[in-house]
């Protein structure tokens, strides 16, 4: 960057100066994307690594066999051109011939039959198995290439959501070959081969993530030549940046920059997205192990207060941790916790809750408005008379670890609906394979049976047995939800590019 | 003289290993790197995997012994983020590091040492005053405030300077300032002390009693008998300066040792932490050495009373 003191520019900077915040530099619609973010990731393997930052680049780089709409509810192709339930339990897909990897191989039923299979995601000990596997793909047992455009994929039991979990950001398919001659997990990671119509090319983390138009794609050219996340932790120099023109887009805006923002002649583009912002209840901690108490906490929480105060109304409440996009299964007639603090103080009496000290872990915003939110949720829970401490946190070990000496009580989490089905949030994550169960944080055997109705190909049936989860959910209080998470991105004035409804931030073609 | 290096050596030595021991320690107990590799929704079985991968299954002392064994035979370990070695993972961040650093260094110790003679030789005067008071706010901002406080006036409102990153000579001058402000206050304070008290002895008096010009009798006489107690100060700068660097780099994105440094103890990558740890305690040690023997140099008193003990 050149420094820009030309003698108009010097005229300028004395307007600029006495109307306050300048204006962009940018003019024209820029090629080369700069997108200024607090975090990147430090691992690119779609299966394992199920995190907000990872799902920013994911579907630009590896694309997924079948593609998603979620506003019309209809499936697409994608590396598959075609797909067909052959039997109950097999789905047979037709794998898009022409199709290249970044490294030029060709990309054929193979690639799937290694990434869906055993060295990465079917056996125990494979690394996309504790999460692509457990979460997401439960019933798949064995994944086959017929030839090179034929791919079959058996199920344990019959499985009508398949298409959907093949089409989320954990089923994008990198290029098989690459995974193979990859020393290991962790260097292939930072080295992903992928047939997305951006290739890798530059994985600093910490620093930068880059990533460049891939001249081999076999679809619509991309409309940017690269796109490159750098990381900012500073919101100011952040939002400093994208009114300075040094930056295209920055994430993790925070409601109280929005004037700034708008007043430097950006915009603020995001709102509530495909996620649920949740605490959860360890119930392992001895104030928490009566479910009377937990639900107490639950209904302190003045939701409305918190989204008004916090988002400037800008995001909803949810009713229950389900969400509209479900569809047919979208329990409408569920009835959420509310906000009744009476009712709390009655059932912390009736438990017999004494003002045992109870932990309350969170991080510096790793969720807009985080520490407001923490600061705001213990004033509440005080009100009602529980004794929450506060425990700021360093990183996510931090978070879920067992071994602290406060115990571990309440952690800040969130739900997304990576698709649009409850098994692809509340039994994702509350379900005997999610993270609570499997760590010990809560079990409910009435939940687990009626999760398993979930695996009918009935609607009706699926559809009750999640009302009664809800249920379960709402009485048992394993966690609890606050609001719908919104993102907020700042945009420059150069740009035309909007944000989605999931942490996406798609560069492709078909986005514009 | 050789006696003294050596035993300081062997001092420092010491020093740089219970530093790496400590830091070894702490890091161990205070996170799990298999969570923060494979995030919070993983299986107990996939975390036991990348723990024995890493041989983090090990007891602490033995992970400790083959740590020391791997360093004495200068293997710094490997991290966990694309399996690289840990040393070439700092090793490409150190560059952008010096550069920041050694510019800062220049700037705080010329403009303090020339406001701090400035302010000395106008002593009392709304100069020396004026000197005083910009001191004491660059001492008293933090850098983080600072560091913002520059990006948003130079950056965002009058747009003449880029606001983070390191692309260019001028992205190195908002990071540099704020770097070098608080020290270089530090710097004009000291120097100030030093002239002042320097000015004040017979020796000066001598030497303008002798006929020597007033601007002489300072740069030959005043300067170098002040130059001692900056020396000490220069010492305790280093330290400082390296703290400094770990926030203004973050606030700057300046992607140095100091950002790394923050990324890796996030995510406890615990190579790439040992190694920035042995690199910090190196500098301080070699810096604080440097002070020893340069107080040999300046004051011939002090190697006469060396060379009698």
């Amino acid at each position: 960057m050149k420094l820009r003191t030309t003698a108009t520019r010097a005229a300028l900077i004395a307007a600029l100066t006495a109307t306050g915040w300048g204006t962009l530099a940018m003019a024209s619609e820029p090629a080369d994307l700069v997108i200024a973010t607090p975090n990147i990731p430090v691992h690119l393997d779609p299966a394992n690594l199920n995190r907000n930052v990872n799902w920013r680049f994911t579907h630009n780089v590896l694309e997924s066999l079948i593609q998603y709409d979620a506003e019309t509810g209809v499936f697409e192709p994608g590396l598959a051109t075609a797909w067909e339930a052959i039997s109950p339990t097999v789905l047979e897909l037709t794998i898009r011939e022409g199709v290249q990897c970044h490294n030029g191989e060709p990309f054929t039923a193979e690639d799937v039959a290694i990434v869906f299979g055993s060295e990465r995601l079917l056996d125990e000990d494979a690394p996309g198995h504790a999460v692509g596997k457990l979460q997401f793909f439960p019933h798949l047992s064995a994944v086959e290439a017929i030839d090179d455009t034929t791919v079959r994929m058996t199920t344990e039991i019959p499985d009508p959501l398949l298409p959907l979990r093949l089409s989320t950001s954990v089923a994008a398919v990198p290029c098989g070959d690459a995974y193979l001659a990859a020393d290991n997990w962790e260097a292939w990671g930072a080295s992903i081969i992928g047939t997305g119509p951006y290739m890798l090319e530059s994985f600093r983390p910490g620093e930068i993530n880059s990533f460049t138009a891939f001249d081999g794609y076999w679809g619509e050219k991309p409309p940017y030549d690269s796109f490159t996340f750098r990381v900012v932790p500073e919101v100011g120099a952040r939002v400093a940046g994208l009114i300075a023109g040094d930056f295209h887009i920055i994430t993790e805006v925070t409601p109280d920059h929005f004037a700034s923002i708008q007043g430097g002649g950006a915009a603020v583009v995001g709102g509530p997205i495909n996620n649920i912002r949740m605490i959860v209840y360890d119930q392992n901690h001895p104030a928490l192990r009566d479910p009377r108490v937990r639900r107490a906490m639950s209904l302190a929480i003045d939701r409305e207060l918190i989204v008004e105060t916090i988002f400037q109304g800008r995001t909803d409440l949810p009713n229950g941790l389900q969400m509209p996009s479900f569809g047919p299964m979208y329990v409408d007639e569920h009835k959420p916790t509310g906000f009744d603090p009476d009712l709390a103080r009655a059932l912390l009496e009736e438990a017999g809750y004494d003002g045992e000290e109870i932990s309350y872990r969170y991080m510096t915003d790793y969720y807009t408005g985080e520490v407001l939110t923490a600061q705001i949720l213990q004033q509440m829970w005080q009100d009602v008379g529980l004794n929450i401490r506060l425990e700021l946190k360093e990183n996510w070990a931090e978070i879920t670890g067992a071994d602290a000496h406060e115990g571990r009580g309440v952690m800040n989490y969130s739900a997304t609906a990576v698709y649009p089905d409850p098994e692809g949030q509340l039994y994702r994550l509350f379900g005997p394979r999610g993270p609570f169960q499997n760590n010990g944080i809560w079990a409910n055997s009435r939940f687990n049976e009626w999760g398993a109705d979930l695996a009918s190909t009935d609607l009706d049936i699926r559809r009750a047995a999640f009302a009664r989860m809800l249920e379960i959910y709402e009485s048992d209080a394993p966690s609890t939800y606050l609001h719908v998470l919104p993102t907020f991105l700042g945009v420059g004035q150069a740009l035309n590019w909007e944000a989605g409804n999931t942490h996406f931030m798609d560069f492709r073609a078909t986005a514009q | 003289m050789g006696l003294l290096l050596v035993r300081k050596l062997v001092r420092a030595s010491i020093t740089v290993l219970l530093l790496v021991t400590a830091v070894f320690l702490i890091l161990r107990a205070s996170g799990d790197p298999a969570v923060m590799m494979l995030g919070v929704e993983v299986s107990p079985v996939a975390l036991e995997n990348f723990r024995d991968r890493w041989g983090l299954n090990d007891p602490v002392w033995v992970q400790y012994v083959i740590y020391l064994k791997s360093l004495a035979q200068g293997d710094f370990g490997r991290s966990y983020i694309g399996d690289r070695s840990a040393w070439d993972v700092v090793a490409e961040r150190l560059p952008a590091t010096l550069i920041l650093m050694v510019s800062a260094t220049v700037l705080a110790v010329v403009a303090g040492v020339l406001a701090g003679v400035l302010a000395a030789l106008n002593r009392n005067s709304w100069i020396d005053r004026l000197v005083m008071i910009i001191a004491a706010a660059g001492f008293s901002a933090p850098n983080f405030v600072l560091g913002i406080f520059l990006i948003v006036l130079f950056g965002a409102i009058w747009q003449i300077l880029p606001t983070t990153g390191s692309d260019t000579f001028w992205h190195g001058v908002l990071p540099v300032l704020t770097l070098a402000s608080a020290d270089a206050a530090v710097f004009a304070r000291f120097t100030r002390s030093a002239v002042l008290e320097t000015l004040n002895q017979p020796l000066m008096r001598t030497a303008l009693a002798k006929g020597v010009p007033y601007r002489a009798a300072v740069l030959r006489h005043a300067l170098p008998n002040s130059a001692i107690g900056l020396v000490t100060v220069f010492g305790l700068f280093v330290g400082r300066l390296v703290s400094g660097a770990v926030v203004t780099e973050n606030v700057f994105a300046w992607p140095g040792v100091g950002s790394l440094l923050v990324l890796s103890v996030e995510n406890r990558d615990f190579a790439v932490v040992q190694t920035i740890v042995i690199l910090i305690g190196i500098t301080m040690v070699c810096a604080n050495l440097l002070v020893d023997l340069s107080y040999l140099w300046l004051d011939p008193r002090t190697r006469r009373t060396r060379s009698r003990t």
